[in-house]
């Protein structure tokens, strides 16, 4: 199973944290979080996508499957049981699930809509497993979560925030693939 | 889309724009404490209990400050409020705040969070909220089936105990319902397997497999993908009661690889849903035995054609693609096959795994790291198996060695791996070999795992135990850090147990060799200190590895041992001091130090040690200082063990490492074979019963006794005195006295050696050996049979007579060595009887005495100065020996006079207590000019009354001339 997804950023600041294999309190998962960060980040990016990382805390034989796309560190922590190029494709799904509902995603897509990033990973990975891989369904998800939450809220009482002014370009979007 | 409030906006902003980490926890700080006011805003007025929430917020204002608190809460921050905030939120009718709620439920609330309890009724509503069957199939995501799908995925993200028992039901009731839309069912069947996974046996396997068949005829692909997910989960718990749906299961998989029937939204890189495929091909791993045919059924037979046929296919028609995504996918499927071909083993079609067999080498041969990566790690599961793909694997050695050398420490394991399952007794010396090379440049994150594996393996493989032992000691002295108390415990344990041949002795003298430079290793210290305290004894003869050198050379590292190290030397040092009297007074002092040690461990060892002698009788004390016994085998040894903690059950190198190699269960066979034999002697013998209880085996069914411990100190001591005097006991026991009578000529020599039947009856299969060495030339003749080296030969020797053997020798080149005889014999009772012995011929034979002039001797000596031509040592008189006076000085004049036989230049002797003298050492080998090579030798010794010390100087134009006669001066002194 998947006992945790971390999106990273260069800097360690993480962007999403996922447990799906829960600990007990935020001190732990900060320092997970950093743990991994300093395993997948010491290395460069022609090495192969796959780490025996040690993270004691969900048990031994925990392997870290993580893509670099520009600014940020895709991190999938996974036991034995999952296919390894398997969940390397998972990442890719996600990403490109992101980037058609952001419509060219960057960090700060991540930063300022954290809900959606929430609820496309919940259509993709359900407690650690994984639910979803065709984009259109994942998509059309999302869209029917969005209609129905357009319909309770009546007339949308919802601000659109400045985000689009803030929005930059950060080495992201087409070019993720 | 769903969009988000100012407040949380500029809440992020601000959080984005804090330029310490001081000033982005004081905004958290200030915005927490806001929230709590806001929440807590209609307490005091409405209720006293902590967790109400706040009706006077509006829905707008709860989702913006939820939103926070879970912002907060993913910044690392603690967040131990607004939990019934959330709960309201959940309860809520308005899709948008229970979406809210439910995400922020998952994520703030843990398991056994007792919060739960209170919403477990609001989780079941929605559960069983689905609407009409009619008016589901025409709406796509009606608010219902959102809910519901809201409600299955918080209770599989959070999969609290209680939630399982209040809700499995529901959520069975929802993936089996005709009237679920997929969507629900795919989640229920998430859901079911996470609360399976957390809860096994939820529900009884039988009932439900009928389901699963059910959900598995389902058209929709992710509803099959998801219940796949399911069935593996269960059957990886229970794999007998869901084998009755391998046939589904294959059906499925005909239809994507054979048919490529998939829905085109499921096609990724044009490849139909690979994740559908893999966890088909992971589920059929579980029935290893499903290709053997158990019935005629026909259906069972088209099955099992079309499983072999999809597993074909697959490895056949994949090809490399320039998509790197399509490429993924493709070997995901790819390397699922190969798992699945390796698990079927040798019921699986021979083609398949040759096919395999051929990919992988393609793979690991590859630039691309993840492909490299993962051919190397599913080689090293395919290499397990039995027959034939062994053989396959070793050809690609080369390859594997390269990628071990590879930047990336992922690829370093997988191939340090990969090595390791594929060492087998042909190769093992060869990839140890390796192994141990790269150690030297291996980095520190990999190196442990390479020492464990390296001792392992050379343990596994051995031909030659003495192998073993020389690879540990390289995996010492170029990673002693990582080499962990285990491994060298098993050293000793592996030592100890293989009396046979001459483990022990080459162990505990290559050990010395090893200790003996000042820096060294603190493991390497530790484990020569317990092998030279077990079997220092079987090595004392030997020139410079006398006990008290053994002595010597492990007390130079006391200073920089530790309190565990030290602990082990005190012990060792007991038993030298037990074995050899002038390790006494060098002993007693460390001990007399040692009873005031702060470590309580030192202290008792050393007191008691010391106090052991006036406490016990000779014979209780030799009882406690004797060998310790042989260890237990265990089933799983230490090493094993630690390997198993640090890479799991499933490893392949668990597999391997547990399983005993060829050499292993011969050895084991041995073990048991020289046991039994000995058992068998012991009833056969109790009447002698004290001679053979040090015996030693052969490992040839039958019980060699050896040289008895007790006896040891005694045949050193006689064996020093013949090397200065013409004739004497070599050694003697109760059954056999060997005496030995020598004189010399220049560089030839006539030795003479008399064994002597001392017991009451006849000694059979009498035999003697002398092992050749380079700087003797040797001509044998003895009593008829004698030097007959076969079993069942040699002669008979009667009681009372005696057989003899005569020796000419020629020397050739300098040495420092005396040469090994064997002497093998049987009683009447058949036990078997060998003693190694050493011959008293050393260099000081061959010394022919040159007296020279004052000014000659010391414009020599300064000519010889320099570290090679010189050796130096200081001996302490013996503790009951009298004060050093003219007397005594004139003894050890007679000792390097007629014992070394060295001329006396008494010109250079000033003063009673100096002694100088020269001699030529003479060999039979010619020069080019055709005369006989001689070297120069001269010797003085310095005495020293007050401190009852002699030092002895040599200086010869040959290093190993120098230290042989420094080694004979050395003993004859501490004899005189």
């Amino acid at each position: 199973m998947i006992k945790g997804i971390l999106i990273i950023n260069n800097h360690g600041k993480p962007r999403l944290a996922k447990f799906y294999q829960s600990v007990t309190s935020e001190e732990i998962q900060q320092s997970i979080i950093r743990r991994i960060f300093q395993q997948v980040a010491s290395r460069p990016d022609s090495f192969c996508n796959y780490l025996e990382g040690s993270i004691p805390e969900w048990g031994s034989n925990i392997k870290l499957i993580y893509r670099h796309y520009a600014t940020l560190y895709f991190v999938f922590a996974v036991d034995s049981q999952e296919s390894d190029l398997g969940i390397l494709d998972l990442i890719q799904v996600f990403v490109e699930a992101l980037d058609k509902c952001f419509e060219n995603v960057c960090e700060l897509d991540l930063i300022f809509h954290a809900d959606r990033v929430h609820y496309v990973l919940d259509e993709i990975v359900m407690g650690g497993m994984v639910l979803e891989t065709n984009i259109s369904l994942i998509l059309q998800a999302i869209e029917d979560q969005a209609r129905m939450d357009k319909k309770s809220q009546g007339m949308g009482n919802a601000q659109q925030a400045g985000t689009e002014t803030v929005k930059q370009q950060l080495g992201a979007g087409t070019h993720w693939a | 889309m769903a969009s988000q409030a100012r407040g949380l906006q500029n809440f992020i902003s601000d959080l984005r724009n804090a330029k310490s980490k001081e000033e982005e926890s004081n905004r958290v700080e200030r915005e927490l404490a806001k929230i709590r006011r806001k929440f807590a805003a209609g307490l005091s007025s409405k209720s006293s209990s902590n967790d109400a929430s706040n009706p006077a917020l509006s829905s707008y204002q709860r989702k913006k400050y939820v939103w926070k608190l879970v912002y907060i809460h993913v910044l690392g921050y603690e967040v131990d409020f607004g939990h019934s905030e959330v709960l309201m939120l959940v309860k809520s009718n308005k899709f948008s705040e229970k979406q809210v709620g439910y995400v922020a439920l998952s994520l703030l609330l843990r398991g056994g969070d007792p919060l739960i309890n209170t919403i477990v009724n609001t989780i079941r509503s929605d559960l069983i909220s689905a609407g009409a069957p009619s008016h589901m199939k025409s709406s796509v995501g009606s608010q219902n089936d959102t809910t519901q799908s809201l409600a299955l995925c918080s209770i599989a993200n959070i999969s609290g105990l209680e939630l399982i028992q209040a809700l499995h039901v529901e959520v069975q009731h929802n993936l089996v319902s005709k009237t679920s839309s997929p969507n629900v069912k795919k989640k229920s069947a998430l859901c079911l397997l996470r609360l399976v996974r957390t809860s096994p046996n939820l529900f009884a396997g039988r009932e439900f497999a009928p389901h699963i068949a059910q959900l598995l005829q389902d058209r929709h692909l992710g509803v099959l993908t998801s219940t796949m997910s399911l069935l593996n989960g269960l059957a990886g718990q229970h794999p007998a009661e869901y084998e009755s749906l391998i046939p589904y299961v294959v059906h499925i998989l005909g239809m994507l690889v054979l048919k490529k029937a998939c829905a085109k939204e499921y096609l990724y890189y044009r490849t139909p849903s690979p994740w559908l495929q893999i966890k088909l091909l992971k589920f059929l791993q579980l029935y290893p035995q499903a290709l053997l045919e158990k019935d005629a059924n026909p259906s069972s037979k088209t099955s099992i054609a079309q499983l072999t046929q999809a597993v074909s296919k697959i490895l056949t028609e994949t090809d490399v693609s320039d998509s790197i995504n399509k490429s993924n996918a493709d070997h995901a499927i790819l390397f699922e096959a190969v798992n699945l071909i390796v698990c079927w083993g040798s019921t699986g079609p021979q083609q398949l795994r040759e096919g395999a067999m051929k990919l992988l080498g393609k793979f690991i041969s590859v630039r691309e790291p993840n492909i490299r990566y993962l051919g190397l790690m599913t080689m090293a599961k395919l290499a397990q198996l039995d027959g034939g793909s062994a053989e396959g694997v070793k050809k690609h050695q080369a390859t594997v060695l390269v990628s071990l050398k590879d930047a990336d420490i992922s690829v370093r394991r997988r191939a340090l791996d990969l090595l390791f399952v594929m060492c087998d007794s042909d190769n093992a010396e060869r990839i140890v070999d390796e192994l141990v090379n790269h150690l030297v440049l291996a980095d520190a994150a990999i190196r442990e795992e390479m020492v464990l594996k390296i001792a392992i393996l050379a343990e596994k493989y051995a031909t030659d135990l003495r192998w073993y032992v020389d690879t540990i000691l390289k995996l010492i002295s170029i990673s002693g850090d990582h080499v962990s108390d285990p491994i060298w415990h098993r050293v000793v344990q592996i030592v100890t147990n293989h009396p046979q041949g001459d483990l022990q002795a080459y162990a505990a003298a290559t050990l010395l060799v090893a200790a003996s430079p000042r820096r060294c290793h603190e493991t390497a210290v530790r484990v020569a200190a317990y092998v030279l305290g077990e079997f220092g004894f079987l090595i004392a003869e030997r020139p410079g590895m006398s006990g008290e050198e053994q002595f010597r050379i492990l007390h130079q590292h006391w200073h920089n041992s530790d309190a565990t190290t030290r602990a082990i030397l005190i012990s060792t040092y007991a038993k030298l001091a037990n074995l050899y009297e002038e390790c006494r007074p060098l002993v007693a002092p460390v001990f007399a130090r040692c009873k005031n040690s702060v470590d309580v461990e030192i202290q008792q060892r050393s007191a008691e040690y010391a106090a052991m002698r006036e406490a016990f009788s000779p014979e209780a004390v030799e009882d406690l200082l004797r060998e310790m016994p042989p260890f237990e085998d265990k089933e799983q040894t230490a090493l094993e063990m630690r390997l198993k903690e640090k890479e799991g059950e499933d490893s392949a190198a668990v597999v391997k490492a547990a399983r005993p190699s060829a050499a292993q269960r011969q050895r084991a066979a041995q073990a048991a074979a020289a046991k039994a034999a000995e058992e068998e002697a012991a009833r056969q013998n109790d009447r002698d019963i004290r001679d053979d209880s040090n015996g030693y085996t052969n490992g040839k069914n039958s019980v060699v006794v050896g040289i008895p411990k007790e006896v040891i100190p005694a045949m050193r001591k006689a064996f020093s005195n013949l090397c200065t005097s013409p004739s004497g006991v070599l050694f003697e026991n109760s059954l056999l006295q060997v005496g030995v009578k020598h004189e010399y000529q220049g560089s030839q020599g006539r030795i003479t050696v008399f064994f002597g039947n001392l017991g009451s009856n006849l000694l059979k299969h009498f035999r003697v050996s002398i092992d050749d060495c380079d700087h003797l030339r040797v001509q044998k003749q003895g009593t008829e049979g004698l030097l007959d080296d076969e079993d069942g030969g040699g002669c008979s020797v009667a009681v009372r007579t005696q057989a003899k053997l005569l020796l000419l020798v020629e020397v050739m080149a300098p040495f420092d060595d005396a040469p090994a005889m064997r002497v093998k014999f049987e009683t009447t009772e058949g036990i078997k009887h060998e003693y190694p012995l050493r011959l008293p011929i050393v260099a000081t034979c061959f010394m022919e005495p040159v007296i020279l002039e004052a000014g000659a001797f010391m414009q020599r000596w300064k000519s010889l100065e320099g570290q090679e031509r010189e050796c130096q040592e200081i001996v302490k008189a013996p503790q009951n020996a009298p004060e050093i006076d003219e007397e005594y000085m004139d003894r050890i004049a007679a000792i390097i006079t007629e014992g070394l036989k060295f001329g006396r230049c008494a010109g250079c002797d000033p003063t009673p207590w100096t002694i100088s003298g020269a001699a030529t050492f003479r060999t039979g080998s010619k020069d080019k000019n055709g005369n006989n090579i001689n070297v120069g030798c001269l010797v003085r010794v310095e005495a020293n009354p007050q401190a009852r010390a002699f030092r002895v100087t040599t200086r010869t134009l040959h290093p190993l001339c120098s230290k042989a006669v420094k080694n004979v001066a050395l003993v004859s002194i501490k004899l005189a």
